[in-house]
């Protein structure tokens, strides 16, 4: 009978050889034909190296061990590895789906070798939907405009949103607020609006976007229109009639 | 314990009583000389001091009262002690017995004496308790700062405490850990280098909150032991160079600064890129401060990328020990990398 084959994928050459060395060493009859740096190369091997056992680190560059097994799919049983992540951890538990904590224990090692011997004559289990589940229960990355690519004259910088206090639009441009200073953007009004995060950023006129946060207090001025006072800027922001439902509570 | 000295949580009723015995008090003493001083009898002395210096003392709380104040100034000095001490007088004539006209005309000398009694010693008393008002006002302005201060140092402990919080990446401790076991049995010498370096890592780490300031000398070697323990791990992938003048070596900058920068470097500018990357650390001066520089040469800050918790408690560490003077920046390199730029202000050593 062949020899059953394993892949195994990590960013750090020094955790592939020690786990190289230590397969050998309780499961001396696998064979590992494919060693991986990264997400992409491991995704490749899957395909052309075709092996029975895939064991993926977790965190790689490229692709992450868990996108790749849902890409590739039931092509081999798959072992994941990690170093802090309990709350994979959790989830892998429950689904009864094969990982390791690093430092790898030898005793883990051994019990994990014994669980596939028994499994390699079966066919591999489809994990793909089980990851995508554990993704859509991840907290959520926020996918709202967190950094901001600003112009001083000739110099570029990145300026994050939560420091910006007021954007003004100027033409073709507009005008950031913040630190103290006046930052040229070259996203229109428009576009921070759609992009930015609406909880905390709140457009108050045809000209003007306020962070709330920067909000010292809002008064009626004369004509009842409402007024901004911005903490660390003297003047004062005025709100359009379109945008005072805000602040009804004047 | 009761005292007659005005508390900040004494109410209105309360304070007026405190400074009525105080004045009585005055009033019985100042009878007592006027007797002495053969101006009357001490009966007679005790029912005009006593008149006198309660008009006054009404007088000036109604007029306080009135404009909205809650001790006596010189404007209400100058109508409530000669007002007082004329209602004083009236008063004491009345209960004497004679009508104010009468006695002013039957004993002149008695009035006018009274009367220059009451503006001297009217003057003292109302100018004791507007110095005792003063007094107090000071005091709590004064609290009022130290109360600020103790909110700033507040702030700054827990800045500090969150830095440590952070401080220690989970990922990061067990990885290398991992790898100090794995190379253990193949290249031990290595294996223990980590392992040191690891130990001075951590030990820098936990000593950073306790100190104000360290040579950027120090921070630089912490930064080499980071950088070297993930040098090892990430083989060939991680390069890096720090790169600062001897002169600069001794310059005082607040402790585990950079170190978060040259972490985000790792994590965000090297560690995700297939093909690795390069850190750069840099010094230099600009005019009267010092700049330092933080370069990978990843793929920028995304524009979605979560806000950096590890820069935003920088900034205010650097806001908190030296105000405005500092600053903290960001700029994309090209072709690829981030730069972040630190200046600290101040002379060097």
């Amino acid at each position: 009978m062949t020899r059953p084959t394993a892949l195994i994928a990590d960013d750090e050459p020094a955790l592939l050889a020690f786990l190289r060395r230590e397969l050998a060493a309780c499961w001396p009859e696998l064979e590992v034909v494919g060693e991986a740096r990264n997400g992409e190369e491991a995704l490749a091997m899957i395909g052309s190296l075709r092996p029975a056992v895939a064991f993926l680190d977790i965190r790689m560059p490229a692709l992450s061990g868990l996108e790749v097994a849902r890409r590739a799919g039931p092509a081999c049983h798959y072992v994941f590895v990690t170093a802090y992540d309990e709350f994979a951890v959790d989830a892998f538990d429950h689904a009864a789906i094969d990982y390791l904590l690093k430092p790898v224990a030898r005793d883990r090692l051994v019990r994990t070798a014994a669980r596939l011997r028994e499994r390699l004559a079966l066919l591999p289990r489809d994990v793909s939907s089980l990851i995508e589940q554990l993704g859509r229960q991840m907290p959520a990355v926020p996918q709202y405009l967190q950094w901001l690519q600003v112009a001083q004259g000739d110099d570029i910088f990145v300026v994050g949103a939560e420091e910006v206090d007021l954007f003004q639009s100027a033409d073709k441009y507009t005008l950031a607020y913040a630190r103290g200073k006046e930052w040229v953007i070259r996203k229109s009004l428009k576009a921070l609006e759609d992009e930015l995060d609406p909880a905390r950023f709140w457009r108050v006129h045809r000209h003007a976007i306020v962070r709330v946060g920067a909000i010292e207090r809002a008064n009626r001025a004369l004509g009842g229109r409402v007024v901004l006072h911005l903490r660390g800027r003297p003047q004062v922001c005025p709100v359009s009639r379109a945008y005072a439902h805000r602040f009804k509570q004047l | 314990m009761f005292s007659l000295k005005r508390n900040e949580t004494d109410s209105l009723p309360v304070a007026v009583a405190k400074d009525l015995v105080i004045i009585v008090a005055f009033n019985t003493v100042i009878a007592v000389l006027a007797s002495l001083l053969g101006v009357g009898t001490f009966p007679q002395a005790l029912r005009f001091s006593q008149a006198i210096g309660l008009s006054i003392f009404l007088l000036s709380w109604g007029i306080c009262a009135s404009r909205g104040r809650i001790h006596n100034d010189w404007k209400t000095a100058v109508i409530a002690i000669p007002l007082g001490s004329g209602i004083g007088i009236a008063i004491g004539s009345l209960t004497g017995g004679s009508a104010p006209t009468v006695l002013a005309h039957d004993n002149p000398g008695f009035v006018l004496g009274t009367l220059a009694i009451a503006l001297v010693f009217g003057t003292a008393i109302s100018y004791y308790f507007y110095s005792r008002a003063l007094i107090a006002e000071t005091g709590a302005e004064l609290q009022r700062q130290r109360s600020e201060r103790l909110a700033g140092e507040q702030r700054l402990a827990e800045a500090q405490l969150r830095l440590l919080q952070a401080q220690i990446e989970p990922h990061f401790l067990f990885n290398t850990l991992s790898n100090v076991l794995s190379l253990i049995g193949s290249d031990a010498p290595t294996a223990q280098r980590m392992l040191e370096n690891l130990t001075r890592y951590l030990r820098a780490s936990f000593q950073a909150t306790r100190r104000d300031e360290v040579a950027l000398d120090e921070e630089l070697g912490l930064l080499d032991t980071y950088l070297g323990i993930q040098a090892v791990r990430m083989g060939d992938r991680l390069a890096y160079a720090i790169d600062v003048p001897d002169d600069l070596r001794r310059w005082p900058v607040p402790p585990c600064v950079l170190q978060p920068l040259v972490e985000n470097a790792v994590r965000h500018g090297v560690e995700p890129v297939a093909g690795g990357g390069k850190v750069t650390v840099r010094a230099r001066r600009d005019g009267t401060g010092l700049v330092l520089e933080v370069e990978d040469t990843g793929p920028g800050i995304a524009e979605t990328s979560a806000p950096g918790v590890g820069l935003a408690n920088v900034r205010e560490r650097l806001q908190a020990k030296y105000g405005e003077a500092a600053a903290l920046e960001l700029r994309p390199l090209s072709p690829r990398g981030l730069q972040v730029a630190l200046t600290i202000p101040g002379a060097a050593a």
